[in-house]
């Protein structure tokens, strides 16, 4: 068989695959397993078909293995999903990692690990054996002597992980049960961190990483930028990397080189097997020399999947290098995925898994390819040897080739992550391919210079500080070529996340016209059979996908995001008409929240931004969202209001002619179907929230209107100034005084769903069970978006509406 | 015992079979195993052998039905160094391939297949007669050890094993760095390698036989350039046994 354990890896992943889908019963899977294990045994005309089936229903059995609840003291039994205040002693899992990110201009640090909880105290309530996973948060970095292995006990808050706040964002919850951790404890300070009473020895990797970190810092004046991002590359530490530090490399899509993967272990392996035998040292103990290495390295870095895939396949190619046995690089893949999901199945859903994998399947597929292309093109005479071509040609087609070698493997990556980089981070970045091609051999150069470093570091401190400016130098060249490639036109886009069937079609494409050649020879019958259905499959599942764009390109979608007791409204309507943001919220809010949520959209650019009032917590992050957004009309009432922001932001707008634009009863107002209801220059409230915007708009027979924060006084007037107003979808928020959606206006309105935008924190930002109450007697369809997070209203072109929370 | 750890070795290579796929390196379609050195029979099948009729002095096969033994008219001009030389097979198809996979891309795999080719035509010829060492052409030390190994050195200790006779590696040394002979015509081949070996220190000859070993013969320039300083040294007769000859 030319590939042995791909078709091993494909069934067992399979399995895993299914086994997270319908989970079955221990008792059920491993009685199958054991009796297709047998037939394979017994039955030697059945065994093909008998092991196929054993390798499947053991990706099934270990996936339900490592999820299903064993333990009588399992954490989901004793926790459930309420949220407490409990004490937990466990042993750490990991070294703790500070990270740090930015907000309101100043850096805050927090710290993650993972603990293996052995006992729960409940708050006042006895010691009691616990089973299971949790992640504790701190809000400050712990002391060294914190490491791997150290039995703590923490009190804080015990909870599930959060669900996103908002449609599309990272699902936390779900990020954190791949990994096998299902609550997290949140504590407030180092104070709720009971040290042991005797530490542990540190572990090497520890030590090695705290020695590593020391040694690259050596002869450079300060911890900057270019020293964070070097140790991030070298040694796998994300410490100190803030968001908008990486943020160049995310964008130009070679925030690859950050994660430990084949470009270091190749680069560590190469400079080994060359060494090695040039001090006459054989094959076999090369290989024994560096395979360990390799693994240390790997290990000393955290275990990155990328990394432990990539050291897989390097050993394999190693120990063949060693014992002279040729390896097959998609064999090799397949034995790598087949170890690692062996390990740890729920990494198969993991992000870091799936690009890392793709992207070599994709290089071993599409670069043999894109190698003919080149052999075609650099062809010379075919009765001319080469040999026998000029000098300069032979030094011209080299070089070319070389180029072209490393342009291939650089499009094949990108090709097989394209998909995937959208799904994950909202991304299509085509000037991945520019970027690579500069920033993937500067950072060969940093790297190496950084691993001459560790080796020079403890007997020879002169080279060590060369070898380390000479590496600060490569990664200040890095970051200032990401941050001008990405000021490139198209350099990058944010684009809404690829559907399944989208991604089904894509890759079914790739691997349809490249992989099954690859991987079958078929008899001419079944190629007449089997050809057109790789040619239907692909058109079907892209006609599909067209059909379900067009759809999509027909439908409004209204998403109502809560913001720290504000709330944004961002209404994508059917094309022609122009997106339109509704208030912000604060900058905090901004950056955290609506900022992903709108990338995720697929959101670069908006043309308009309405500011309802002028309540900082409606509008806070309005200047951040001008500048993230690049926003060319900003819609306010002719009210004028105190707040020094809103203020700010219209001293701003003024000075840019047509910018800023007020909206009146008797103009046009250019946002397609949206109508202005309120204020009305005749009302004269003093109120911020009695001048709250009010906007009205139809799609597809469906009646929206807007009410944002709007007050009592302002509702009655509304409500008189339109006393046929009928709306079936309603939003609004909580004004500071007195209630949303008075009776008379609920009776008039006659809404079939009411959205109120409230949230937990401010504790008057919520709504009180009197407003409940009175809402649910109108007989509408009632969210509240503190219980929902953020709501997303899809109108379809028939006129029906549906809910996604 | 000596079954026990065959049996272990054959369940060794079926484990490693799995992370190395026993198929042929040439044409992917079949199965090969190491002892082959991964090159299926298929492949195997398309070597060209070299057979008689061919030049009694360089070994250089000719088209015809010439039965009578003959010198061709290159080795009657310029008669070379060596008493006669031979190879198994041309220098094209799997063994081209197969030769610069196994030097150029440190494709130690595939020593079995040339190493077999070699020994299936020379072992029967070479135990008719006596040989004091078996010499292989040496490499100049730092592209050896760019190379990792002297795939002369391996080939011939391979052979070596096969008859009896011993290896000797301290007889002949490669002087300087000559550039690769891929792209030379027949002149300049000869002109690079004229005063690219020497006879050790301390080496005295004194009429032995040598069978010099070399993976490819393609004009004869080194194994001559070879011969040439041993035949100066004191060596008697001089022979060659290469894989694979240029015709």
């Amino acid at each position: 068989m030319p590939r042995p354990f791909l078709p091993i890896a494909i069934l067992y992943a399979g399995g895993l695959f299914i086994g997270s889908r319908m989970p079955l019963p221990l008792e059920t899977l491993f009685p199958a397993a054991a009796a297709a294990l047998l037939v394979a045994i017994l039955i030697p005309r059945h065994r093909h078909r008998a092991l196929a089936l054993t390798l499947f229903l053991a990706g099934w059995t270990n996936f339900a293995c490592r999820t299903a609840i064993i333990s009588p003291h399992d954490l989901r039994l004793l926790q459930g999903e309420t949220t407490t205040l409990a004490t937990i002693r466990g042993t750490l899992l990991e070294r703790p990692t500070p990270r740090t990110r930015t907000r309101d201009g100043q850096e805050i640090i927090s710290t993650h690990v993972r603990l293996q909880a052995s006992e729960l105290r409940p708050h006042k309530g006895p010691w009691q054996p616990a089973h299971g996973q949790i992640l504790v948060t701190t809000p400050e970095a712990l002391p060294p002597e914190y490491c791997t292995g150290a039995q703590v006990e923490i009190q804080g808050v015990l909870s599930l992980p959060p669900r996103p706040l908002a449609p599309d964002l990272l699902d936390y919850r779900a990020y954190l049960q791949n990994q096998g951790i299902y609550y997290q404890l949140k504590t407030e300070s180092l104070q709720d961190w009971q040290p042991p009473t005797t530490w542990p020895t540190r572990p090497l990797s520890d030590r090695f990483i705290h020695w590593a970190h020391a040694t690259l810092a050596h002869g450079l004046p300060e911890q900057d930028e270019e020293l964070r991002l070097l140790a991030a590359m070298t040694l796998g530490a994300r410490t100190g990397l803030t968001q908008e530090l990486y943020t160049p490399f995310t964008r130009s899509g070679t925030m690859h080189i950050f994660a430990i993967s084949g470009l270091h272990i190749a680069l560590i392996a190469g400079i080994l097997t060359q060494i090695l035998p040039l001090l006459r040292v054989s094959r076999i103990r090369s290989g024994l020399v560096v395979i360990p290495l390799l693994w240390c390295y790997t290990g000393a870095t955290g275990w990155q999947p990328s990394a432990v895939r990539a050291t897989i396949m390097m050993s394999i190619v190693v120990a063949g290098w060693a014992l002279s046995r040729p390896s097959n690089l998609l064999n090799s893949l397949a034995a790598a995925a087949f170890i690692i999901l062996l390990w740890d199945p729920q990494q198969l859903f993991g992000a870091s898994f799936q690009l890392s994998f793709l992207v070599v399947l994709s290089i071993a597929l599409i670069v043999p390819a894109l190698t003919r292309i080149r052999d075609r093109l650099l062809r010379t005479d075919p009765f001319l040897p080469p040999d026998l071509a000029p000098t300069w040609r032979q030094r011209a087609h080299h070089h070319l080739r070389q180029i072209f070698d490393f342009s291939a493997v650089s499009a094949a990556a990108w090709i097989g992550s394209m998909p995937l980089t959208a799904y994950y981070f909202n991304l299509y970045s085509p000037v991945t391919l520019l970027a690579n091609l500069i920033l993937v051999p500067m950072s060969s150069l940093a790297l190496a210079s950084n691993l001459a470093s560790l080796f020079c570091g403890p007997w020879y401190p002169a080279a060590t500080e060369l070898f380390n400016h000479s590496a600060w130098w490569w990664m200040h060249c890095m970051i200032r070529w990401t941050q001008w490639a990405t000021t490139l036109p198209l350099a990058y886009n944010y684009v809404q996340k690829p559907g399944p069937l989208l991604l089904a079609f894509y890759y079914g494409t790739l691997l349809l016209w490249l992989g099954l050649p690859h991987f079958v020879r078929f008899k001419s019958r079944t190629k007449k059979i089997l050809l057109p259905a790789a040619c239907s499959l692909p058109l079907l599942l892209g006609g599909a996908c067209a059909w379900q764009w067009t759809a999509n390109r027909s439908a409004t979608n209204l998403t109502i995001v809560p913001l720290s007791g504000g709330h944004a409204v961002y209404a994508a309507p059917s094309t022609p008409s122009p997106p339109l943001l509704i208030d912000c919220g604060n900058s905090n809010s901004v950056q955290f929240l609506l900022e992903p949520h709108l990338r995720a959209q697929g959101v670069n650019h908006l043309p308009t931004l309405v500011l309802t009032h002028g309540d900082l917590r409606h509008i806070g992050g309005a200047e951040l969202v001008t500048d993230l957004f690049d926003i060319n009309q900003l819609c306010v009432s002719t009210v004028p209001f105190r707040s020094p922001t809103y203020r700010r932001l219209m001293e701003r707008y003024k000075s840019k002619s047509g910018h800023l634009r007020h909206l009146q009863f008797d103009e046009p107002l250019g946002l397609g179907n949206w109508q202005f209801l309120h204020p009305h220059p005749e009302d004269k409230f003093s109120i911020a929230d009695e001048n709250a915007v009010v906007l009205f708009a139809e799609f597809s027979g469906i009646h929206v209107l807007l009410l944002s924060d709007l007050a009592p006084r302002g509702q009655m007037s509304l409500l008189n100034r339109n006393p046929s107003l009928r709306a079936t979808i309603v939003v609004s928020g909580l004004p500071v005084s007195g209630e949303p959606l008075l009776d008379p206006l609920l009776r008039s309105l006659k809404p079939s769903l009411i959205v109120i935008a409230d949230s937990d924190y401010p504790a008057n930002e919520r709504a009180s069970p009197a407003l409940k109450s009175r809402l649910e007697a109108s007989g509408a369809k009632v969210l509240y978006t503190r219980e929902t997070g953020a709501v997303a209203l899809r109108i379809d072109s028939k006129g029906q509406w549906t809910v996604r929370q | 015992m000596h079954r026990v750890s065959l049996q272990l070795a054959e369940w060794l290579n079926a484990g490693l079979a799995f992370f190395y796929p026993e198929i042929c390196q040439l044409c992917g379609n079949q199965r090969a195993r190491p002892s082959d050195g991964y090159i299926c029979g298929t492949c195997r099948g398309k070597v060209h052998w070299i057979e008689r009729p061919f030049c009694e002095r360089c070994g250089r096969p000719v088209e015809g039905a010439i039965s009578a033994a003959f010198e061709c008219g290159t080795c009657l001009d310029d008669p070379p160094n060596f008493t006669w030389a031979r190879a198994a097979a041309t220098t094209d198809g799997p063994v081209l391939e197969a030769i610069h996979k196994y030097k150029y891309h440190h494709g130690l795999w595939a020593e079995p297949f040339l190493a077999g080719l070699l020994l299936e035509r020379s072992v029967e010829e070479l135990k008719g007669d006596s040989w004091d060492w078996f010499v292989p052409v040496p490499l100049y030390p730092t592209r050896q050890r760019a190379r990792e190994f002297n795939q002369a050195e391996r080939l011939a200790r391979r052979l070596a094993a096969a008859t009896g006779v011993p290896v000797n590696t301290h007889l002949i040394q490669r002087l300087r760095d000559t550039q690769t002979q891929t792209r030379l015509s027949r002149e300049e081949r000869r002109e690079n390698v004229l005063h690219a070996f020497g006879l050790r220190k301390r080496v005295r000859l004194n009429g032995e036989r040598i069978l010099l070993i070399d993976d490819v013969f393609t004009t004869g320039a080194t194994t001559d350039a070879c011969a040439r300083v041993l035949r100066r040294g004191g060596a008697g007769d001089v022979c060659v046994w290469t894989v694979a000859r240029g015709v």
